[in-house]
């Protein structure tokens, strides 16, 4: 699973691509670190919920929670 | 794994708030799920490893400075810490520079303004290629949902800081009278 997120990119409306860059099971649910691959300084933390036919992911404007999840998130290689 | 095109929504934490015009603005919908390209793969890894090392250091609790034991002034000890030094020297710090704000109590703002006020650190980071960041930084954007908010950063000060005002002189004057109110 982890190698296969590794190698893809998300894209959004106005073409920017991100990928995960760590994951953190926060609560039992699955979060990312998503970064832009063309401009890392565009980066959001956003849990990801699969679906059965697309992937959402909902952005984290909770800095304490973001914050939390943050200690837990692991580096996917 | 082929190329598929997938739909979702990059959405707001509170799902009330997708109601608004104002939340709208802050959607971003997942057109396509692609597979990386090679040379993609390659600075993947790279953001990765630079990544790894700054989660390091932000989890290792050093950022975690005896800030608000009400005794020591809040910037003097960032700067007998090195933690400024350290942002810049470990890859993947200054990418992560709203989260190390946050994880010392601060914005990315003012973190972002000291880094600058220190000549030494900033011909290092001119070297580096990591000046135009944090410029971007240090440059408010009031858009910019990683950073703590206002009301955040004088709740933060209050709770349990007695020496703040040095903090208080990089916000605006509009905030200091919030804070002084507060």
């Amino acid at each position: 699973m982890n190698a296969e997120l590794s190698e893809i990119k998300y894209i959004d409306e106005k073409n920017n691509e991100y990928i995960i860059g760590a994951l953190s099971d926060y609560n039992n649910e699955r979060y990312g670190l998503m970064i832009n691959i063309h401009n890392p300084i565009d980066f959001f933390i956003a849990k990801i919920i699969n679906n059965q036919d697309s992937i959402e992911l909902e952005k984290v404007e909770d800095s304490k929670k973001a914050n939390e999840i943050m200690n837990d998130l692991v580096v996917i290689e | 794994m082929k190329d598929k095109t997938m739909t979702g929504l990059i959405t707001d934490y509170e799902n009330a708030k997708y109601q608004s015009p104002a939340a709208n603005k802050m959607r971003k919908r997942i057109t396509k799920v692609l597979v990386l390209t090679e040379l993609e793969k390659e600075k993947a890894k790279g953001i990765r490893a630079n990544l790894k090392a700054a989660l390091s250091f932000i989890n290792s609790g050093y950022p975690r400075i005896p800030t608000f034991d009400g005794q020591k002034d809040f910037k003097k000890t960032v700067e007998e810490s090195n933690i400024l030094e350290k942002i810049v020297i470990i890859p993947g710090c200054i990418i992560l520079l709203p989260i190390i704000a946050l994880k010392m109590g601060i914005n990315t703002l003012t973190l972002a303004k000291w880094l600058l006020e220190k000549k030494s650190l900033k011909e290092e980071l001119e070297r580096e290629g990591l000046l135009d960041n944090i410029i971007a930084y240090a440059t408010e954007d009031k858009n910019d949902k990683s950073r703590l908010s206002e009301q955040e950063y004088i709740d933060h000060l209050l709770d349990g800081n007695n020496n703040y005002n040095e903090l208080m002189d990089d916000m605006s004057e509009e905030v200091q009278k919030k804070g002084r109110a507060a």
